[in-house]
Parts: C-alpha cells; structure tokens; sequence
C-alpha cells in the first residue's frame, strides 16, 4: 500500500499545501463538512480504513456508501475550494466556448472529480488530471476570458455519464428528508430516470449545475425558513441559465405578487417543474392546463369557449392558448387600463390575420371596423393618448366575453342575437332589444349590409364636393370680375 | 353705380346709416358664432380623430371626455338658440306682422343667374337684390336645415338608448354618420362661404362689421340692396343721395313706420 516517494516531491508538496490551505479558508468553505484531512497519494479505496472493520470507521449512517461517492463530500481539505460554479457571470450570453474553457467549468463539478494536488497515476479521467495543473484553479481569470457557458455544454464537456451517481447515491432513497425552520420535513429523493428524461437531464445538466449550494456533507442548512420560501428561492437557480426568461418573469404580475410578499404565487418552478422540467408546449394543449393549477374556474371558461374547445377537442393550432394572449414570462396584470386598451390588438393579431380568418370563413377586418365605430373610435384615442386612464368604452371583451368566447351563433354567446339586448345593458342600462340594432357590426356599411348607413356616407361624399365647388366658383368668378373691373377701369383711366 | 360722396346736386336727402340689424339679432349671431366654433372645434377633431391635428386638438381639450362634455354643452346651447330663434320669427312674423323677408323665391334663383351671367361677362347690369340677396338667404336656409339635421341627429347619438325605444336602432349609426357629413358640408360651407362674404367680398374687406354694430351705411344700401332702400326712401335707387347726419333708418325685421317719413 505505501509507496515510496522521493524525498523531494514531499518537500515541495508541504509548501503548496499550506498555500491552498491557506486559499481554501480564505474561501471560506463550511467549515461544518469534515474534509479528507489525508492526502489520496496511493490510497484507492476509502473502505479499506473506513468502512465497518476499519481503523477508522465512517458514521453508522454511513453504511452502504462505496468508496466512490466519499469525496463528493469530503473533499480533499487543500483542494476543495467550497466554489460552486464559476458560470456567475450572466449566462444569457451567446454562443458557447465550451471548448475553449474547459478549466473554467473544471471546478463546477467538485463533487463529482476529487480535486487533487498531485495527479494520481491511476485517476481515469483526464478531467482531473487537467485540472489539477493549476495549484488553486479559480474560476475568475478563465471566466472572464471565456464569457460563462451555459451550462449544457459545460455540463457535457464535464460531466460524462454517471455525474449525478454521488448525489443518487443518497437521493434515489425515498428516507432522507429536508428539515426546515417550521418543522416542514421535506423529501429529498430525486428520481433519477425522471430527471435524465427531463429537457436538462437529457442535455447532460448536473445536479450540482443547480444546487450550487450544495458543497459537502452534512449538507448546509437553507438559508430559507420554509419549504415554500426554499421553492421561491430555487428562482435564483433558474437565474443562472435563463437570465431573460428569471428577469421578464420579476416583472410579470406574478413576480411583482412574489415581490410584495405573496408567497403563493408562482416561481419558476410551480409552472416549469423542477426535476421534471419538459418542453411547456408539448403538446400545445399542456401550455393552458398550466395555468389551471392555479387559475381553474378560467380555464373551465376558456375551455368551454370556442378558442379553448378547439383546442382541446380538436388540437387545432391556430387557436389562441394562454399565453398568446397573457404573454409567457413577463405576464402583464390583465386588469390594468393599459391591458385593457391593448386588449383589440391581442385579438386582432389572429383576427386582423387575413389567410387564418379565411380558413374559417371569418372576416379579417373586424378591428378595422370597429375602430371606425364610435366605441373603437374612443378606445383608439384613449390608446394613443392615456393609455393608463380607464377606457369605459367596449372593447372587444366587454361584448364577446373575456376568456368564455363563443361563437356569434351559438346561443350561450353573450353576441348572440337575443342576448345582445343583455349584452348592451351592460353599459347601457334600459337598453331596449331595438338598441342592439345600433350596432352596424364588424362590417362595412354596404348596399347589404348598413345600407342606410351606406347611402348616407354615398350622398356626402357627392354633395359636399360638390358644394363645395360651386362655392369656390362662385368666388373666382367673383374675384375675376374684380379684376377685371379694376384692371378695365385703369385702362380706361 | 351711385356715389354720395361725389354728388354734386342733392336732389334727395339720406341718413348716412341704416339700422340692419336689432339688438336681438346682433346677440342671436354672436351665440351661434359661439356655439357654431365650439361645436366644430369639439366635433370635427372627432370626425378625423387620426389626424394629428385632431390628435393635438382634443389634447389641447383636456382629452376625449372633456370635448364631448364640451360639445354637449354648446349643443345645449345651440338648441336653445334654435328653438329661441324658431319662436323669435314667429313673433316677428305673426304678432308684429313684419315682413317675411327671408323666404326664398323665383326671384332669387333669377338673381343668381343675374349675377353669373354679369360675371361672365354676358349681362352688363347687376342684379338688384331686395333686404337680403340669394347668397345670404342661402346661408340662411342652410344653417336652418343644417341645423335640424344637426340637433335631430345630434339628440339621436346623445341619447341612443332612450331614442331606441321608439325608433329602430339602425337609424343610430345612420345619425351618426349624417351628423358627421353634415357637419363636414356647415363648416365647410361657412368657411368657404360665409367667411369670403363676410371678409373678403368687395364690400366687406376686411370685415363686415355690420352683424355687430347692426349699422349699414346709406352707400352700401345702394350698392348691395338696392330694392331695400327705394322701398325705405320711396326713391329709385338709381337717383344721387346726400347722406346727411340724422336718426339711422330702422330696417326690417320690425318695420318702422317713421322710415318713410323721416326722410323725407
């Protein structure tokens, strides 16, 4: 088992080992994680003195471990440094260098690649005989010069199959729990196939990539108090990838709620999953059942509606979800007046869209027409004036319903003829079932349809050019004769 | 063409002015000149509500909601004139029996022909209008029916939901568009027309000031109606006059006996 060494490698290890000694501390690692207090100079097997019948046996709750996942938390103590990912820097930059900087990403994966000093002739991954060159490899100098990978390729340059294998060696079992401040006492089981199948597991994330916060065992306490606070928090993880999406989410309705002190709205998490996270859109149908978790009675509503049923029943595509409309991260709180008066152009996208309305037999052009019309006419100088002031003039939902939209025929519709009377009411109390007449429609006043509305704007259009010429003929012959005068009378003169 | 000034031989003395127009009138065209601005100030930026100016107007306005409070309140007004103005006539012309000297005749259809043929050159001779020629009686009139239109149509967009238990409520929309074309066709037709008449026609350059002090001069009596003045001084118009400073001669409406006998 012992080795000889020459005299002179140990006299130039001892000083290096002070030094990263000295570097570690000042790092600042957990001091509650008991390190390997032993170099790994020639030593293979952690059990042979650990285990049961060893010199120096590990912690009863200790049995079962091999010696392979001992330096996921017991790092050796002069390379350990409690660093997690050096990829802090924003990492909504482009294209990865993943190539490039491979010592930058080295020491994400402490857990998974003991951190040795001296390269052990018999480590099999070139990962860490690579990373063992420098003395205290730190993530600064080769993060600043290669802009933060994302992490999948860095997780795939760093982590080959079986990465997770420490953290699994203790979170495939279904015992160890999570305790917070509250006494909440939450599984810590991770199941692996579902997180390989998840859109991370399957790119190669680690789980380290995330829980950054996880540097040696005994595990660090959360800093949050609850459970649910620990769940907010995860945000912060997400962050580190998804910059855009972490950010245009803090402003979203749910973020400013999140912000304010609201702690049962959503997180990154309570949408997307977490080990589980899957293409939200797959299929299309997932993206509105989603937002049911939480906002069900408007779901049933929408489902019922003739966006949602065709959706749902018919996997058509060119329907609206939620998220066409409410947007997806940076989610707009849709009861504001700016939401409001916005609110034509959400359905004019689908609706002002000649070739999708064509496959449905609808018009194109009813926002167009509507904004001729009186109640149009005042939501588009409200839009364009004071966009923040209340427009109490309908907009397309005031008529058609919200998210319970049905077609004009079909008589649940609050724009079904009979309802219509109902319908107008609403702002127009006393409205008499003649009122609804005086609405011409999303349609142009033709010889068909408004003819007199039609035959009114026909017979201005030819008077009042026509007057208006004869007027001004009437003046130039006038002014002519002026002239005419004056200039026949200086002749005459 | 007669000329006081150059009148060499008085044979007929004049008043130098004649009253046109009474106090009540002068009062009746400044409220409409009132109600009429504001009403298309407030109205026309809503008929072209794309426009930029439009835009910066009902901005200028205190925004959308104050325009319309703004043209409902000059509507008010304008209504009242109207119907004020509608009673006022009556009194004129049933009670005191005064002239009804704005109804429009064949004569005034001559008249016009008259005046193009002059201004084409083909007739030497001027039409000789009475108290008020064919262009004025056209205004007139237009601002009568423009406004009934105006005020009917008007009441039918203000009030939508009463008006609709008694009349179908397609002729909602159909208001509103004629409200809008009428108003397009007055306050073009005041511009062009009644702005030239009253600012830039031979007489009235810069400014008839007549409307508002209600006086016209004996000369321009002579010259823009003719008719008028030998009915009031029971001479042919075509006589020379010295205007001579006297009690100005009350016109119509109220016709005053004492014109005739004052001067003469």
């Amino acid at each position: 088992m012992i080795l000889r060494r020459p005299h002179a490698l140990l006299l130039a290890a001892v000083p290096t080992l002070v030094a990263l000694l000295w570097v570690a501390t000042a790092l600042a690692a957990p001091a509650a994680v008991p390190v390997t207090p032993h170099p790994l100079e020639g030593r293979s097997d952690c059990l042979v003195c650990h285990g049961p019948t060893g010199p120096k046996p590990a912690p009863a709750d200790h049995a079962g471990r091999t010696s392979a996942t001992c330096l996921a938390c017991h790092p050796v103590a002069a390379a350990a440094p409690a660093t997690p990912l050096p990829t802090q820097a924003p990492a909504a930059t482009p294209p990865p260098a993943a190539t490039t900087a491979p010592a930058a990403t080295q020491p994400a994966v402490p857990a998974t690649q003991p951190a040795n000093p001296t390269p052990l002739p018999a480590t099999p991954s070139p990962a860490a005989t690579a990373m063992a060159a420098p003395a205290a490899p730190t993530a600064s100098p080769a993060a600043t010069e290669a802009p933060a990978p994302p992490v999948q390729p860095a997780a795939q340059a760093t982590a080959p199959a079986g990465k997770n294998d420490t953290c699994l060696a203790c979170h495939k079992n279904a015992g160890p729990t999570m305790a917070f401040a509250d006494g909440q006492k939450v599984p810590v089981a991770a199941d692996a196939a579902t997180f390989e199948a998840s859109v991370h597991g399957s790119q190669g994330v680690a789980c380290v990539d995330c829980h950054t916060d996880i540097s040696g065992y005994p595990h660090p306490q959360p800093s949050a108090q609850t459970y649910r606070d620990y769940a907010l928090n995860a945000d912060q993880l997400c962050q580190k990838c998804h910059s855009d999406n972490y950010h245009a989410a803090q402003d979203s309705v749910h973020g400013r709620l999140i912000a304010s002190g609201n702690k049962t709205a959503p997180s990154c998490t309570d949408c997307h999953g977490a080990h589980d996270v899957a293409p939200p859109d797959q299929p299309r149908q997932r993206i509105s059942r989603t937002c049911a978790k939480c906002h069900d009675s408007i779901y049933q509503d929408y489902a019922a509606s003739v966006h949602g049923s065709a959706l749902i029943n018919e996997a058509n595509t060119d329907v609206p979800v939620c998220t066409d409309c409410h947007g997806v991260h940076n989610i707009p709180d849709p009861r504001t007046a700016e939401f409001r008066i916005e609110s034509p152009d959400l359905c004019a996208k689908c609706h002002g869209d000649e070739q999708k309305m064509a496959k449905y037999g609808l018009s194109s052009k009813v926002t167009a027409t509507y904004q001729k019309e009186f109640h149009g006419i005042t939501a588009t100088i409200y839009k364009t004036n004071y966009p923040t002031v209340w427009c109490y003039k309908a907009v397309c939902t005031d008529c058609h319903a919200v998210h319970d939209i049905r077609k004009p025929s079909d008589p649940a519709s609050s724009v079904f003829s009979a309802n219509l009377p109902a319908t107008c009411s609403k702002c127009h109390p006393g409205a008499a079932a003649n009122f609804a007449g005086a609405w011409i429609g999303h349609y142009e006043p033709s010889t068909s349809s408004s003819p007199l509305v039609y035959y009114i704007n026909l017979f201005y259009q030819i008077v009042i050019p026509l007057i208006v010429v004869s007027l001004l003929s009437f003046i130039v012959l006038e002014i002519i004769q002026r002239l005419r005068l004056r200039f026949g009378r200086g002749q005459r003169g | 063409m007669a000329n006081i000034s150059r009148t060499v031989r008085p044979l007929q003395q004049v008043p130098a002015y004649f009253i046109r127009f009474t106090l009540n009138q002068r009062l009746e065209h400044a409220l409409l000149i009132l109600s009429f601005t504001m009403l298309s100030l407030t109205g026309i930026p809503q008929k072209f509500h794309t426009a930029p100016w439009a835009d910066w107007l009902i901005g200028a306005m205190s925004g959308i909601e104050m325009v319309r409070q703004i043209h409902h309140f000059f509507a008010a007004v304008f209504v009242l004139e109207s119907v004020y103005h509608v009673g006022y006539v009556a009194y004129v012309l049933f009670v005191r029996k005064g002239a009804a000297s704005m109804l429009p005749g064949l004569n005034d259809v001559r008249e016009a022909l008259h005046l193009v043929f002059h201004y084409a050159g083909l007739v030497k001779s001027k039409p000789r209008h009475d108290r008020f020629d064919f262009r004025q009686k056209f205004e007139y009139w237009g601002i009568i029916w423009g406004g009934a239109m105006m005020i009917i149509t008007g009441i039918v967009i203000w009030f939508p939901v009463q008006v609709t238990q008694l009349i179908p409520g397609q002729l909602v929309p159909a208001a509103k568009a004629a409200h809008g074309g009428e108003a397009l066709l007055a306050v073009l037709t005041i511009i062009i027309w009644h702005m030239y008449g009253a600012h830039f026609s031979a007489h009235a350059l810069p400014f008839d000031k007549t409307i508002f002090t209600g006086r016209i001069s004996a000369e321009r009596m002579l010259e823009e109606h003719p008719r008028e003045f030998e009915r009031l001084v029971g001479q042919a118009a075509d006589e020379e006059y010295v205007p001579v400073e006297s009690e100005p001669v009350q016109t119509e409406p109220i016709h005053d006996e004492r014109v005739t006998t004052a001067v003469r």
